[in-house]
């Protein structure tokens, strides 16, 4: 089968996400859906585009791509998940780290807040990475950035 | 000396503070601030001997005794602000106070007059902070122009103007008592920068290069996307256009369409059919970036033009005519620029705000008056014509069309490419060959651009979306999060000025800030101690979003007193220091530890988030959401 752009255009065929299609930006987006998809602690996930998430940081609001919820050792996790590409992932001080490190503040106020039975976790992971790994544990191993 | 190291580096700091570069404009700055460095003297202190003995000793190649240094930066990469930053920093740290900027095109000279003046947006010298009142000549007052020894003295001229073109350059002015050619060459100081250097290397204008040798400056800057190698030729830094299309960092992606001519058309009638594919890009990339914009809150629509390359002025006349005629299209959509036309100042504003939000303009017919120095960020489409529809054509082209609206990519596969037809008599074959030759090949990277025939590239990209579907959601789900708010972190007033080290630091900035109120002014504004105290303070805590008078005023108040003390002001003395401009640097310093910091957030209450049926746009041609693929399926 000859390669289809399937930028934007949404793809059925998921088992755990909220809606019936999913659309993706890019080979990275679409492989950590399907990674969040595969994952036996995933319980859901949704593409937050249009964003009903948003973190709010000095340089204006972070959109994660995905939110999922997944259950590890009896607690409720509610995920972010950005995905980024190569280029879009900057020095310190630029606004991708800037808009990462806040949404990191982010998780650990609202984990703060919340019970011990439901916590936040925040990734950003680049696109390649996403590609090639084999669980959303491994995934978030090698994030750029993660809190916690 | 020790101090002159100290100096330099506080300027140096300062200016890469305000100039906000890229990395190899970074790189390439910082090249030139391990020279002068490496001097044993400052400048004007330096005999012309003296100073190419140095440089020879550190490896330079100065055969004829003007140190010549070429920064080779690829279009879109910013060479012209470079150039700024770099004569700040010369002047700021005293190396220099004549400046001579030459441009061979009279598009780039009307552009860099326009960028020197404080006030310009894109002011060159990055912040009238570091060159206060430049004292400019242009054409327009070479005759009346009074040089001054306590600014920094800005010469906008053309090589033509200087190797003979204009007879005012060496004829002596009643204002002046001397010409301008003698008040250049009697500089100790003056330092040279050529834009689009390369024209220096050819034979036919050796003459330019003898023009500015007769000037006998100090040192000499080429800047030049495309550098050629000869005797005295020092590249000081390089960042070629293959590096850069290859990094992706600055420029759009670049895809080079290829359609084989037709030899039974007609030369109109392939022009014809050329610019009729450049106007279906065209229309194709309007779609998308409207759609891009209206989904993006951080992406303003532009409207996106297409350059015509015509070979000659009545080629251009033609072809203009033509759209016009046959194509719909309106005049105010229409620029059509060449040497041979006059151009009305309000041509000059249409073609420059190109790209500013509202501009009509789609199409630009041009022959060759824009291939240099006109730097807009919404060409995304070029169409070449006749003997320029070849790769190499394609190539010295492109460089129009590099630049970016939002300054870097965005993400989106037509907001970030730009596409340059090639439709000629090569044919696939030779131009993949031809990009090879000239970008070499780098397996890992990628192909610095990419190349197609026209239809190959309308199969791999996805139909511009109108189609609105809804995609339900099928699990409802709502969470119940705290919710926390962003709350300003408490912001920083209490750093130490003596020690900051680009701030007041020690006596050479102290100097230099309060020298910066004394030049060229008769009547010194002298304040109290008091004032500048209250009015910095109260401007800061203005200029502050997060700042507020009742939480902050007395911290700000210490600040300034600190620094204010810490440049030796005292209540004693009249201060001869711009409260706005302490109020400017300080503003700028408290912000800059802010944003590093960032925010904190509290907990306001819970709050649920939702997700909902999605509304989405999808290609005509599709029925709905399309089947999972393998990830390995994905292209773009």
């Amino acid at each position: 089968m000859a390669p289809v752009n399937l930028y934007r255009i949404p793809i059925r065929g998921w088992n755990k996400c909220l809606h019936e299609a999913a659309a993706f930006e890019g080979r990275g987006e679409y492989a950590a859906a399907a990674i969040l998809d595969a994952s036996a602690a995933v319980e859901w996930w949704f593409r937050n585009d249009p964003p009903v998430l948003r973190i709010p940081t000095p340089v204006g609001y972070l959109e994660p791509d995905f939110v999922y919820q997944a259950r590890r050792d009896g607690v409720d996790v509610f995920g972010a998940l950005e995905v980024k590409g190569e280029i879009f992932w900057d020095g310190e001080g630029s606004e991708p780290r800037i808009k990462a490190e806040a949404a990191g503040r982010w998780v650990a106020a609202v984990n703060a807040a919340a019970d011990d039975r439901s916590q936040w976790e925040f990734a950003v992971v680049l696109d390649t990475d996403a590609v090639s790994a084999g669980s959303l544990e491994e995934l978030r191993k090698n994030a750029l950035f993660a809190n916690p | 000396m020790r101090l002159r190291l100290y100096r330099l580096d506080e300027v140096y700091e300062e200016v890469v503070r305000l100039a906000r570069f890229r990395a190899p404009q970074k790189g390439a700055f910082d090249a030139l601030h391990k020279i002068v460095k490496d001097l044993d003297e400052d400048l004007p202190r330096l005999s012309q001997e003296r100073l190419v003995e140095q440089l020879r000793e550190r490896g330079f190649h100065v055969p004829n005794g003007v140190p010549y240094f070429v920064y080779h930066l690829a279009t879109g990469v910013g060479k012209t602000r470079l150039m700024g930053a770099v004569i700040s920093y010369l002047y700021r740290s005293g190396q220099t106070k004549n400046v001579l900027i030459l441009a061979p095109r009279t598009a780039i000279v009307d552009r860099v007059e326009r960028l020197v003046q404080v006030g310009n947006p894109k002011f060159l010298f990055l912040d009238p902070m570091l060159v206060p009142e430049p004292n400019l000549c242009f054409r327009s007052n070479l005759e009346t122009f009074q040089p001054r020894h306590d600014a920094l003295n800005v010469f906008v001229l053309s090589p033509q103007s200087i190797s003979g073109g204009d007879r005012r350059f060496g004829r002596r002015s009643e204002f002046r008592g001397e010409s301008l050619e003698e008040y250049l060459s009697g500089a100790e100081d003056l330092v040279v920068f050529t834009d689009e250097a390369h024209h220096l290397g050819a034979d036919n204008e050796a003459a330019w290069t003898s023009a500015i040798h007769a000037l006998r400056p100090k040192l000499h800057f080429g800047l030049t996307a495309t550098p050629k190698a000869g005797p005295g030729v020092n590249v000081l830094y390089s960042y070629d256009l293959t590096q850069c299309l290859q990094e992706g960092l600055f420029t759009k992606a670049v895809d080079v369409l290829v359609d084989g001519r037709d030899e039974a058309m007609s030369d109109e009638e392939w022009d014809r059919y050329t610019i009729d594919y450049a106007l279906r890009r065209l229309e194709r990339k309007r779609e998308a970036l409207r759609l891009y914009a209206d989904r993006r809150e951080d992406f303003d629509f532009v409207e996106p033009v297409a350059l015509i390359c015509a070979r000659d002025i009545a080629h251009a006349e033609e072809v203009a005519g033509w759209l016009v005629d046959r194509r719909a299209i309106t005049p105010d959509q229409l620029l059509v620029t060449h040497s041979g036309r006059t151009q009305t100042e309000e041509d000059i504003a249409r073609l420059v705000a190109i790209d500013q939000p509202g501009a009509k303009i789609r199409l630009v017919v041009n022959v060759f008056q824009l291939t240099e120095g006109w730097d807009v960020t919404n060409v995304y489409v070029i169409a070449p014509l006749r003997a320029m529809a070849t790769f190499q054509g394609a190539v010295q082209t492109m460089g129009r069309g590099l630049r970016l609206p939002a300054g870097k990519r965005v993400g989106d596969p037509d907001a970030d490419v730009l596409d340059v037809l090639c439709f000629g008599r090569e044919n696939l074959e030779e131009i993949l060959k031809a990009a090879t030759e000239t970008f070499g090949v780098e397996a890992e990277a990628g192909p610095p651009v990419g190349v197609a025939t026209k239809d190959e590239k309308e199969e791999s990209e996805p139909p511009i979306p109108r189609k609105q579907i809804v995609i339900p959601l099928i699990r409802p789900v709502e969470l119940m999060m705290p919710n926390v708010r962003q709350v300003p972190a408490d912001p920083p007033l209490d750093f130490d000025v003596a020690t900051a080290g680009d701030l007041a630091g020690g006596a050479a900035t102290a100097i230099d800030l309060a020298s910066l109120e004394t030049t060229g002014l008769d009547e010194r504004v002298g304040y109290d101690f008091d004032d500048v105290l209250r009015i910095a303070a109260a401007r800061i805590v203005a200029g502050l979003r997060y700042l507020s008078d009742v939480k902050h005023g007395s911290s700000v108040e210490d600040l300034v007193r600190r620094f204010l003390e810490s440049l030796g002001a005292s209540h004693e003395t009249p201060l001869y220091t711009d409260p706005v401009k302490v109020a400017i640097h300080l503003s700028d310093e408290i912000d800059r530890r802010y944003r590093l910091q960032g925010g904190a957030y509290e907990q306001a209450g819970v709050s649920i988030v939702r997700p909902t049926d999605v509304t989405w746009l999808i290609p005509e041609g599709l029925a709905g959401p399309v089947d999972r693929v393998d990830v390995s399926q994905w292209h773009q």
